[in-house]
């Protein structure tokens, strides 16, 4: 039973509620659950949620229905709740575990979710990508660059792989790129998919023994996580490109030059934030850069609004998660004029409801990339 | 049976819109729950009302079918106050009802739904340097207004604001029969709301306030607005002699100067043990009557021998105690066990009588070998006007049978030995009812007499309270 595993976080749930709708202007918290608030019922938020697991564990629910179901999938897994428990319970655990659950069960996964899960199958991509098209010298190294599929096979991103290489090569870093890179399994993972997550993950790592990588430099904010905390690597460094930038920049190898001044804010993304806890280096390469005036967004850090995105809802409810998306380009202080982030999905998401923004929405690399 | 649920399903969802009613077991089980250890019944029916007139029409329906109806706030009381204790009843989740109804500067007054946070409420308030004053129980994240009225909570700046019912000004209720009535001033439409909650015929609010949901359900709040505090101070002492610190109490609260006053023992979230800790907090107009209280503060704990420790601790209480644990943890660095689900048999003592009530706790925890079980627990009083709010906090596991039976039978032991020496108590849930009903029985009596009056069917809220004629 997947949800036996997390049983220790369960019963430490004392359903203080705090996960519901605490607001707090001391600690610059609003709100917490962007499903909670809209569908309001407990079991939409995380008390809730933590409660149908311990149902599930103790038997007293048994039929993944559909309700059941839209309960379990409604959820971003950005870890507001998780940030703000009363009991420091890793509600994520809980969450992913019930999705795990329902699959088993034999319900899951959605209908909606299915066309995603087939195409890592058949063609080990999120997207159905058929080709990889990225023309880069193949150099020899043992430092990766995993450009991740969503960067990869959306048009609208790809230069976000050519100038992560251009910052990289400018720091003195040669990195590898596979040409058959496949997906890390991130969404697998979320929905709850493990056959496929594990089929991936074997895959990515008897490539990455094989071709003797030491170290895993990410852009994408949702492999990060999942090469950090899902795939128990005990002898690959994983990096998300932020903190590289950092380093060498404070080592002096990557030196700034001034640039036209520009107004720029951050939105951390749930899996580099909340889940990996990077949410100083973003900021601190910005800071260093003259010229540049970096403002923080309304919710931010720890207490960020996510952009509606995560946990499978962009792919399965796009209009949910453009909704919620909204919510967050509300945070955007005034007389911005980039609103950076570090994660393909928020990207995506965020231009789509800010299609009349009148501020560039993109990658921090991107943006770096002029400065060097 | 089948078929009339369903009828009545379908009805609740004429009323209050299709997404606002479940009946689907995953509710049905959670809404059976609150933050006690105990499981009621699970209800028929989950509601989420939007609007008075909706309230107003479910209990309407509900006297037809002769339906139990439990309403609830956020359910974060370990007293078990919000579990339905009849069968196939309607759980009223009045946590949509959240709006600021109006802000009333000229009348220092705010009127609100039930179902908004304290925490909420206050963050707006903040935006023009105002407050409630009482700033709600520690759970202020989750817990509502509503719900604070319903159970009479208590927790922040209550040695100068009181409990919460010392702050409401008028109600708008339904009654269990379905009419909507408005208290104290707001009765007149007329009137501006919250003048006076005294008039009109008398403190007819006074009636809701505490009553556990059984008279009427609360469905708009109007409470006293004041001016955020221009200036805080804070002190924190140590007191070696236990019993020492309680007179310093004593002698502060006489003075009457303190915003918030918190007396502790075996706290875990810092390492003092066999000594008592003394959190205080004062406010004023100007930086001098600040100093001028908090010497008068440090004086006496000085001549009561206490060690003066700082105003860090203090100030990190205010700051964040009502505020999420992972704030505390990351100050305070407290064992994992703090984050065990808690029972906090609460209840008001008299200042001078904390040393008595600190031995039947003790007694207890040591009756019930708590270490056995991996029990832990902290002693809390918190200043409330003229006494103190008694909390024997106790951390345990629930996923261990024996564990959660030991700590039920302790929280009915605390209630029963507390009402025996004395103690009086704002949350009479279905832990504590039992043991407490039968020492105040001529104005239970009463309290049964108006229930009937305000609900021949028995149907609001049955059993809560020691109340029960639902089905006779």
């Amino acid at each position: 039973m997947a949800v036996e595993r997390v049983k220790e976080e369960i019963y430490t749930c004392t359903r203080c509620g705090f996960c519901r709708s605490a607001v707090d202007y001391k600690r610059g918290v609003n709100l917490i659950c962007p499903m909670g608030e809209r569908y309001g019922m407990d079991t939409f938020f995380a008390r809730g949620k933590v409660g149908i697991a311990r149902l599930i564990y103790e038997g007293k629910i048994r039929n993944f229905d559909s309700s059941l179901l839209e309960r379990i999938y409604h959820c971003l897994t950005c870890g507001n709740c998780m940030a703000h428990c009363s009991s420091m319970i890793d509600t994520l655990s809980i969450f992913f575990a019930l999705r795990e659950e329902a699959i088993k069960n034999g319900n899951a996964p959605l209908e909606v979710h299915k066309k995603f899960l087939k195409n890592l199958k058949d063609f080990k991509n999120l997207y159905g990508g058929k080709e990889f098209t990225y023309e880069y010298e193949g150099r020899t190294g043992n430092t990766l660059l995993f450009t991740g599929c969503s960067f990869y096979y959306d048009r609208g991103l790809k230069n976000v792989v050519e100038k992560s290489v251009e910052l990289l090569l400018k720091s003195g870093i040669e990195p590898v790129i596979f040409k058959d890179e496949i997906c890390c399994g991130d969404f697998a993972k979320r929905i709850g998919d493990l056959s496929t997550f594990n089929l991936l993950k074997e895959e990515n790592l008897s490539k990455m023994k094989e071709r003797g990588i030491k170290e895993i430099i990410t852009i994408c904010s949702h492999c990060y996580r999942t090469f950090k905390m899902d795939y128990e690597l005990k002898d690959i460094k994983v990096s998300h490109i932020v903190e590289v930038i950092k380093k060498k920049m404070r080592e002096k190898k990557l030196k700034p030059k001034r640039g036209e001044s520009a107004v720029v804010t951050y939105h951390d993304p749930c899996y580099l934030g909340r889940h990996t806890k990077i949410l100083e280096p973003q900021r601190d390469i910005i800071k260093m850069i003259e010229g540049v005036r970096f403002v923080e967004m309304k919710r931010t850090k720890e207490n960020a609004w996510c952009c509606g995105a995560g946990g499978g809802i962009m792919e399965g409810f796009p209009l949910l998660a453009n909704e919620i998306a909204a919510e967050r380009l509300a945070d955007v202080p005034d007389g911005v004029d980039y609103l950076l982030t570090s994660c393909p999905f928020c990207i995506m998401n965020l231009r789509k409801a800010g299609k009349k923004a009148d501020y560039y929405i993109g990658d921090l690399v991107e943006f770096l990339i002029e400065f060097f | 049976m089948k078929i009339m649920k369903e009828e009545i399903i379908e009805t609740l969802k004429d009323i209050c819109s299709p997404e606002n009613v479940s009946s689907h077991l995953s509710d049905l089980l959670v809404y059976s729950r609150d933050t006690s250890p105990v499981a009621g019944f699970p209800p028929l029916a989950v509601v989420r009302p939007r609007k008075t007139s909706e309230v107003s029409k479910i209990m309407k329906l509900a006297n037809e079918y002769l339906i139990p109806v439990v309403p609830r706030g956020a359910g974060t009381h370990p007293a078990g106050c919000t579990i339905p204790l009849k069968e196939n009843s309607i759980v009223l989740d009045l946590t949509g009802m959240n709006q600021i109804l109006e802000i009333d500067e000229k009348n220092f007054s705010v009127t609100v739904q039930p179902g908004i946070t304290w925490s909420r409420l206050n963050s707006v308030l903040h935006q023009y340097k105002m407050t409630t004053g009482f700033l709600g129980p520690v759970s202020s994240y989750s817990a509502t207004v509503g719900g604070a009225c319903g159970i009479g909570s208590m927790g922040y700046c209550s040695a100068k604001y009181g409990s919460t019912g010392e702050n409401v000004l008028g109600l708008e209720v339904v009654l269990p029969t379905g009419e909507v009535i408005r208290t104290g001033s707001n009765a007149n439409p007329s009137s501006p709301k919250g003048i006076s909650r005294y008039v009109h015929g008398g403190d007819i609010t006074g009636l809701f306030i505490n009553s556990h949901g059984i008279f009427g359900i609360i469905t708009e709040i109007t409470l006293n607005l004041f001016p955020e505090p221009d200036e805080l101070g804070f002190s924190t002492f140590v007191f070696d002699n236990i019993e020492k610190g309680v007179i310093a109490s004593h002698r502060i609260m006489w003075k009457r100067i303190p915003l918030s006053l918190i007396y502790a023992d075996g706290f875990l979230t810092m390492d003092v043990k066999n000594a008592g800790i003394l959190f205080i907090v004062v406010d004023g107009l100007t930086k001098e009557e600040v100093k001028g209280k908090l010497e008068i503060v440090n004086k006496i704990c000085r001549e009561e021998g206490g060690t003066d420790v700082g105003e860090d601790y203090s100030r990190m209480y205010y700051e964040i105690m009502p505020q999420s644990a992972v704030a505390l943890a990351k100050a305070m660095k407290p064992p994992k066990e703090l984050y065990y689900p808690i029972i906090f048999p609460c209840v008001r003592i008299p200042v001078l009588d904390f040393m008595k009530f600190r031995k039947i706790a003790l007694d207890i925890f040591k009756e019930y070998e708590i270490e056995k079980y991996g029990i832990r627990y902290e002693i809390v009083a918190f200043a409330v006007s003229n006494s103190f709010l008694f909390s024997s906090v106790f951390h345990y596991r629930e996923d261990n049978e024996d564990v959660l039976k030991v700590a039920k039978k302790m929280a009915e032991e605390f209630y029963r030995r507390n009402t025996l020496a004395g103690g009086a108590y704002h949350q009479m849930g279905i832990l504590a009812h039992p043991s407490v009903v039968p020492q105040i029985k001529p104005v239970h009596e009463l309290l049964k007499k108006i229930k009937k009056a305000l609900d021949p069917n028995g149907i609001l809220h049955p059993g809560m309270m020691g109340i029960d004629f639902y089905g006779c």
